[in-house]
């Protein structure tokens, strides 16, 4: 299968063998592929790795329509095929393309588990999202909402979501993705199937949407890093992977 | 410790002086508990025909919330003065009807701020079948016309709540009296369960369900009329037909599931899915409340342990 990886030189397209999966594990035809900014930075102790942890595609066998945010310590999707825990996957949103669809996991998890998880936010509370245009921000301001919290620009608050870093706005409780601070709660996104099952619905529901920046095919990978570490992009960054 | 139980299977349930839980093991939370629930399924505990725990002398119960008291050393996400709920099976020998409950981590969700102990408490197992039935089993989809016989009980409200917020168009049954908060749970059409409702069903949805649930004891079989060729039933109540006409048939049993249960709680946050509660009582009174629970109530029988 055509594979991307990452070397100790970069990202190469290249012809692998297809991996086959193990018990509790599944393999899903991959049709679109979202990067996020840094992530290259992630498997440096395992190269060669393959990117990309959000997909959505197609369980070889069952042809059961999926998504996901797959596990950052193993190979990532940006592939043909990829080998994925079964548990890490729920049914793709019916309203979402495949590649609407591979641009959600990530920052709708991170969203929900700051909000929701973390953040222990109540409805009529006042919640502050830094960068709330960006590709976790704009979903943790529609999830906010949706929770009967309001989404305010300034003080004071009962919840600060950082997403962007720098300094960080005062606020009863402080969550943040961003960098570990004295006084805040950080942490990194976990994949779950339950959540994503959430995130479904309000989707399908016509409740949320993710943004889509922009599309690259596989092959040009290499163009699609550089617009993910640059400026002005709104939304994912999505690798589509063929489409017969 | 202070609990309710039984001192041999099939004995009534009364108040017990039982030990106190061990220290937790490493994948095991102690917790404080606040409140617990009370459904007819602890019934089939006390009768001996769900096994789960034990062996008696034992606290009965299979449902709480409460406060985090201590936590095992295999366990990352939990920390001691959490608020939780749980359906904690297996069980450490003893149920949820006692002071302090020993509960695997892996069964346990964080209470969301906005759920009452009492809600708290009589949620998961509920939740987690209606979860399990219509995420797992059925996978609702939107615009799916889906059955749920029974609609009436704490469960059947959570099916009818749940599979509206996942998009089906939902036909419940229920008493009359019932029928307007079965409608504003989501219900498109509320039938009266004394009526023939499945052929109404089979009217309305011109041929049938594709997707059925069954919450009333013993209707599995009626359920499976308003079902479509080649559709599928799942049912809760443990009597599962032969399957005919393509239907596939299916058995839920709940399954504790701390991931599942957490995701679900958010949703009673934030009033998509609701718990109507019908009474509350103190530890001393739990023979009388699992008597009404058998009874059948409206709404869900909550033992509260803060005095």
């Amino acid at each position: 299968m055509l594979a991307v990886r990452l070397h100790d030189d970069g990202l190469k397209v290249e012809e692998v063998e297809t991996p086959s999966p193990d018990p509790g594990e599944v393999l899903v035809r991959v049709r679109a592929a979202a990067i996020t900014r840094d992530e290259l930075e992630w498997p440096v102790d395992r190269l060669p790795a393959i990117p990309s942890y959000e997909l959505s595609g197609v369980v070889v066998g069952s042809g059961e329509e999926v998504y996901a945010l797959t596990p950052f310590d193993r190979d990532g999707v940006a592939a043909e095929y990829a080998v994925v825990p079964a548990d890490v996957l729920a049914p793709k949103p019916l309203k979402l393309s495949h590649i609407e669809a591979a641009a959600l996991p990530m920052g709708g998890l991170t969203a929900w588990q700051a909000l929701f998880v973390h953040g222990r936010l109540t409805r009529g509370e006042r919640v502050m999202v830094t960068g709330a245009s960006g590709g976790v921000g704009h979903i943790a301001v529609q999830l906010a909402r949706h929770a009967g919290a309001a989404v305010v620009e300034s003080g004071p608050v009962d919840l600060v979501f950082d997403t962007r870093g720098g300094d960080v706005p005062v606020g009863e409780r402080v969550v943040t993705i961003a960098e570990e601070i004295p006084g805040a709660t950080y942490f990194i996104v976990e994949p779950d199937h339950e959540q994503l099952l959430e995130l479904r619905a309000l989707v399908d529901a016509g409740e949320l949407r993710a943004e889509v920046d922009s599309v690259f095919p596989l092959t040009e990978v290499g163009a699609a890093f550089e617009r993910v570490a640059g400026r002005g992009k709104r939304g994912k960054v999505v690798l589509e992977v063929g489409t017969e | 410790m202070r609990a309710a139980g039984i001192t041999a299977l099939g004995e009534p349930v009364e108040i017990l002086e039982v030990d106190e839980p061990a220290p937790p093991g490493a994948d095991e939370v102690l917790i404080d508990v606040a409140a617990a629930g009370v459904g007819n399924w602890d019934e089939l505990v006390r009768i001996g025909s769900w096994q789960i725990g034990g062996p008696a002398p034992m606290a009965l119960g299979t449902e709480a919330a409460g406060t985090v008291a201590a936590v095992g050393s295999g366990v990352t996400d939990l920390r001691e003065g959490d608020e939780v709920i749980t359906h904690p099976l297996p069980l450490r020998r003893h149920g949820t009807w006692a002071e302090r409950l020993l509960a695997p981590a892996g069964a346990v969700a964080a209470r969301p701020p906005e759920v009452s102990w009492e809600a708290g408490a009589a949620f998961p197992i509920p939740a987690l079948t209606a979860s399990q039935a219509i995420d797992e089993v059925l996978g609702i989809e939107r615009g799916d016309w889906f059955v749920v016989n029974g609609a009436g009980g704490v469960t059947g409200g959570l099916l009818v709540q749940l599979a509206a917020a996942r998009g089906a168009r939902v036909i419940a049954t229920a008493s009359t009296k019932k029928a307007k908060r079965i409608r504003d749970h989501g219900a498109s059409e509320v039938l009266d369960h004394h009526d023939e409702w499945p052929a109404l069903v089979r009217e309305i949805t011109g041929g049938g369900a594709l997707k059925a649930v069954n919450a009333a004891r013993g209707q599995a079989a009626t359920t499976l009329t308003a079902v479509a060729d080649g559709g599928c039933l799942a049912t809760i109540t443990g009597d599962p037909p032969p399957e005919v006409r393509g239907v596939a048939v299916s058995d839920v049993y709940v399954r504790p599931d701390g991931r599942q249960l957490s995701a679900r709680a958010e949703l009673l946050a934030r009033g998509v899915l609701s718990v109507p509660i019908a009474s509350i009582h103190p530890l001393e009174q739990t023979a009388q409340a699992l008597r009404e629970a058998v009874a059948g109530a409206d709404g869900a029988i909550v033992l509260s342990l803060r005095t």
